[in-house]
């Protein structure tokens, strides 16, 4: 009781006082860390920041709980601490103090700010916080993170970009039962290190419902330099009819979302069942056409005639493209696929599983050049009932 | 009374003497110059599945007959020629695809020369209106309905539908051609959907030509392949402009910038901050010779993102504009290449931030590709070798929204060569590279070496066995990091790994059966003592097993081992899956079961999780899908999941069972 004071306006003001300052925990100090490494200057990053926040207590006693806070964030240039760029994003955490709260920050350094912090010089860039106790007179303390830049060769192992598509490149597909199909990410990345993923998918046994996502295949991929490299799911199924969903998902270094495209397969209708696989038996891929050359392969049941056809090679076009094959990859069905009509070929009945080349169809060949060969099995309605996979043929 | 002959006076005479000529010329053996001829159409059009008829001069010798070779648009087709008398009648095995055919008649010379004796072009017509017409919708819906589930929480509605359609068709007649073709979704539960819908448009296309003239209409990729513009298959609008040799086209273009599925912009141009466009021109200026040279030019500017619709990147919204020349020869008979391109750019990174300001950069990209000519005999085997030469540079703010993820800031120099004999395929090449090109004295410079060598083996082998088919493939590529020139009172890592991969793969095709199996084992090093080194080995074996015409199986192996050196970590994962097809009715009762098992442990014990998954379905098919009639089948389906994370004690066990009905319908005009 305040001397000299009534009773009422006492309590009043001390209720008052009550309110006005709930307590003094208060923020202290402010540190943050960031395990992403360099950051490199060509392209945006996605780091995380972990904030480590110290809030005292109470200094009357007893646990007080505060809500730390803080409204957005800032770019500085590390040389002249001119402000390049602002983050929009909140981040609060409810904490018992006093207490030293962890609060993490999944940070996109746009590749402006970059650009702007190499125009103002210095090899460092700043990242800047303030974080106060959520009362009407905190007072805020600073905390900064150091990014170190660099080239894109030193920089932290880290996504810069996925895209998934099909094996056409669309985005979505329908596609008939039992037919082949593939996706394939394109994964833009900088550093060095091990990439680590799953390729998960979600058939219509789940997808009517919950959709459940099951592992189909681990990827181990080493991956260096600062570079773009395509990744290959497996075959996918086809064989049930309905809605299915196909994602990658990156397990190091994450990505916040795991890209998924979506694929329905219709069901078969009588009279269209899916190719066979058709087996070849000789040459040998990548063998020599010589005068007495036979192409052999097995039979497919329902065939009333075979194809043997010859593409051209499709040629690389885009910039250092040698066309080299996917180290790794086996020959049989590593051929790139090829569009349009055959060159040349032979049609023969189905009695027949070997043929040579004609006169007139070697006439189509150049001298030297590199060819694919493949057989398709005809049916006797003309649909195709078996194909086999490409292989390479070259003339002498 | 008799018949009394009278002598027809001489100028009677002349027409019945010249019917005697000309009835011996007919029947004389043909001589060395004849011509056969293609039997006209009936009713003037030729079909699809119509048989070709080639009326051979009378009284060819039997021995030429047999030299005679028919080629229909370059195959070879003479092993399936029926012959009357003296026409040689060839039915397509398959229906021939509308438009034009090149029906060729070559007589194979003692001397073993090619004589052509006829040629013909024809022309397969649907009417006489239109050459080609065809249209085409495939519908599939599926209702289900959810019989049990054990943790019903959360899940969608009970009651499901789904289902599919695609819409085509093309018509052409002259010189003009229109199609397209659309896709729609119907996806009941709007989380699952790709774009919130249920019903909703996917991909589609529209495509009307005349001429020379081209306009085409949603998604689509105009085609270009260098610095500034590659594999941008966008929604937008296009038309182009081709020579009649084909030899030069120009196009131009509009797109979104981002991928984009749904009904949302259908023209792919709703949004100006979201679009690109540009023009690119393709010419080939030695029309007899036209892989000797091709040349193109491109130009483009948009704003967007590099994010969009199954994309994951920045997001921030720039603007760039860019271009391209480019240079692509094959001299010396195709054996050489000789490629040039040079592209710049000039980008604003950030269109919120006025202060962002725009950069141009360059990039330019040489290579140099040859391949001998002759292949010398080895072992009988001729060998073919080829090697090539290539520098790259890419300036640190090139950016183009056609390339997006292009590697920027790199200086590549690479040397690369190959070897074919045999069934061996040998490549190997050895590239320098270094970042920081732009030389900024306050950053360091990191340069990569990187050697790989790899082979591929494709031995002959007759007859069959577990090892039947072979191909093998083996590859290791190893990549040396180290910082080259590190700025004073530079605070940030330092390079210096050597990290290594090395693939081993075999694939067998036995017969009806294939198999394969996998190893790679990767291991890095760091020699800074900031990461740790690693090791990792990863297993695959696959199989692809029909086993008549009931049951068809795929199991798959995987097996993984990641060991971290510093730490003395070891994680191991495990993956077994068996997928099974069966029918146990033909044409009437058939269903899968997917069983997957997945299993990951840590030596330290941070992590260990367990994954089993069952899927299976039964369908009975009430009423086969034909052609313009509906398929019937109902099915049972369900799932059963059970996920443990001990380390976090967490696990989750859940089941669905569904039932349901699917309607298949095929409808097609052609």
């Amino acid at each position: 009781m305040i001397k000299g004071m009534r009773p009422f306006p006492a309590l009043a003001l001390l209720a008052l006082c009550a309110w006005a300052s709930p307590g003094t925990a208060a923020v202290t100090a402010v540190s943050a860390v960031h395990g992403a490494g360099n950051i490199p200057v060509n392209r945006s990053q996605v780091v995380t920041v972990r904030w480590q926040v110290q809030v005292s207590g109470n200094p009357t006693g007893g646990p007080q709980t505060v809500t730390v806070r803080s409204p957005r964030g800032r770019f500085l240039s590390g040389v002249s601490l001119v402000q390049l760029g602002t983050v929009d994003a909140p981040l609060a955490r409810r904490v018992e103090a006093p207490a030293t709260v962890t609060i993490g920050e999944r940070l996109r350094i746009p590749a402006g700010v970059l650009q702007k912090a190499v125009r103002e010089g210095g090899a460092v860039l700043r990242y800047q916080r303030e974080f106060d106790d959520g009362t009407s007179s905190a007072v805020a303390v600073t905390g900064e993170l150091m990014l170190n830049l660099s080239g894109a060769s030193g920089g932290g192992f880290a996504i810069d970009r996925i895209s998934l598509r099909f094996d056409d490149d669309a985005p979505q597909r329908l596609v008939a039962q039992d037919a082949a199909l593939q996706a394939r990410a394109e994964v833009s990345f900088t550093g060095t290190g091990l990439l680590r993923a799953v390729w998960e998918i979600a058939d219509p046994a789940s997808t009517m419902g919950r959709p459940v996502f099951r592992t189909l295949r681990s990827v181990r991929q080493q991956l260096s330099a600062s570079d773009r490299v395509r990744l290959t799911s497996p075959r996918l199924p086809t064989a049930q009819a309905g809605l299915y969903q196909i994602r990658l998902r990156l397990l190091e270094p994450a990505l916040d979302a795991a890209p998924a495209i979506y694929y329905f397969v219709r069901g078969r209708a009588v009279g269209q069942p899916a190719p066979a696989r058709l087996s070849l038996l000789g040459p040998r891929d990548g063998g020599l056409l010589a005068a007495d050359t036979r192409f052999r392969w097995q039979a497919v049941e329902g065939a009333s005639a075979y194809r043997l056809e010859i593409h051209e090679r499709p040629r690389p076009s885009g910039p250092g493209d040698d066309g080299a094959p996917v180290p790794g990859s086996a020959t049989q069905g590593g051929a790139p696929p090829v569009e349009g009509p055959p060159l040349t070929g032979m049609l023969v009945p189905a009695g027949q599983t070997a043929s040579g080349l004609s006169a007139a169809a070697r006439s189509h060949l150049a001298s030297g050049g590199d060819y694919l060969w493949r057989v398709q099995a005809i049916g006797a309605d003309g649909r195709i009932v078996g194909v086999s996979p490409l292989r390479g043929l070259r003339l002498p | 009374m008799g018949v009394v002959a009278r002598r027809l006076p001489i100028r009677r005479q002349a027409p019945w003497w010249g019917l005697l000529v000309l009835c011996g010329l007919l029947a004389a053996p043909a001589g060395a110059d004849w011509r056969p001829g293609l039997q006209a159409a009936e009713a003037g059009l030729r079909s699809p599945l119509g048989a070709l008829r080639v009326r051979l001069p009378p009284g060819l010798p039997g021995e030429v007959r047999q030299r005679l070779l028919l080629e229909l648009d370059g195959l070879d087709v003479t092993a399936l020629l029926a012959v009357e008398g003296d026409t040689l009648v060839f039915t397509p095995a398959q229906p021939l695809a509308w438009g034009e055919h090149e029906l060729r008649l070559v007589e194979e010379t003692t001397e073993g020369e090619l004589l052509e004796r006829g040629a013909w072009r024809f022309e397969v017509r649907r009417s006489r209106q239109l050459r080609e017409a065809q249209a085409r919708l495939d519908a599939e819906l599926l209702l289900s309905a959810r019989l049990a589930q054990a943790s019903p929480e959360g899940a969608p509605d009970p009651f499901q539908a789904q289902g599919s359609a695609r819409l085509a068709g093309m018509a052409a007649d002259g010189d003009w051609r229109a199609g397209g073709s659309a896709d729609l979704y119907l996806v009941g539960d709007t989380r699952q959907a790709p774009t919130g819908r249920s019903l909703d448009l996917g991909e589609y296309q529209v495509d009307v030509s005349r001429g020379v003239g081209r306009l085409r209409l949603g998604h689509q990729d105009v085609g270009a392949d260098n610095l500034v513009l590659r594999e941008f298959d966008r929604r937008g609008v296009s038309a182009a402009l081709e020579a009649p040799s084909g030899l030069a086209r120009v196009t131009g273009f509009a797109q979104r910038s981002e991928s984009v599925i749904g009904i949302e912009d259908p023209s792919g141009l709703g949004d100006a901050d979201n679009r690109t466009g540009g023009a690119l021109l393709t010419l080939y200026p030695f029309a007899g010779a036209p892989e000797r040279l091709f040349l193109s030019a491109t130009l483009l500017s948009g704003r967007g993102s590099e994010s969009g619709y199954a994309d994951v990147g920045d997001t921030v919204t720039g603007e760039t504009a860019a271009w391209s020349a480019v240079a692509d020869a094959r001299l010396l008979d195709r054996r050489l290449r000789l490629r040039g391109e040079y592209a710049a750019t000039r980008a604003d990174f950030d269109l919120a931030d006025p202060a962002s300001g725009r950069e141009t950069d360059q990039a330019y990209a040489l290579l140099a590709d040859f391949t001998p000519a002759g292949a010398p005999l080895v072992a009988g085997e001729p060998l073919n070798w080829g090697l090539g030469l290539e520098q790259r540079r890419v300036g640190t703010f090139f950016r183009s929204l056609g390339n997006a993820g292009l590697p920027t800031d790199k200086f590549l120099r690479r040397a690369f060569a190959r070897l074919d004999w045999g069934g061996l395929s040998l490549n190997a090449s050895f590239g320098a590279e270094r970042d920081n090109v732009g030389d900024l004295a306050f950053l360091p410079v990191t340069g990569t070496e990187r050697g790989l060598l790899a082979a591929t083996w494709s031995p002959a082998w007759e007859g069959g066995g577990l090892f039947a088919q072979p191909g093998f493939s083996a590859s290791l590529v190893r990549t040396r990091q180290k910082t080259r020139r590190l700025p004073s009172e530079y605070g940030g890592q330092v390079a210096d790994t050597l990290a290594s991969e090395l693939q081993l793969g075999a694939a067998f095709y036995p017969g009806s059966w294939d198999w394969s199996v996998g190893y790679i084992l990767s291991w890095f090093d760091d020699r800074t003592g900031q990461f740790s080194d690693t090791r990792n080995g990863l297993t695959t074996l696959e199989l692809n097993l029909p086993l008549g015409e009931w049951l068809h199986l795929s199991p798959v192996l995987q097996w993984n081992r990641l060991d971290e050196r510093d730490t003395g970590t070891r994680s191991d994962g495990l993956l077994l899956e068996l997928g099974a097809g069966f029918t146990l009715l033909p044409e009437r009762l058939d269903g899968s079961l997917n069983v997957s098992l997945n299993r990951e442990r840590a030596s330290d014990d941070t992590v260990d999780t367990r994954e089993l998954v069952l899927d299976a379905s039964l369908n009975w098919t009430l009423r086969p899908a034909r052609s313009r009639r509906p398929g019937l089948v109902l099915f049972l389906s369900g799932n059963f999941q059970d996920l443990a994370d001990p380390v976090s004690d967490w696990s989750w066990r859940d089941y669905q069972l569904f039932a349901g009905v699917r309607s298949t319908l095929p409808l097609a005009y052609d």
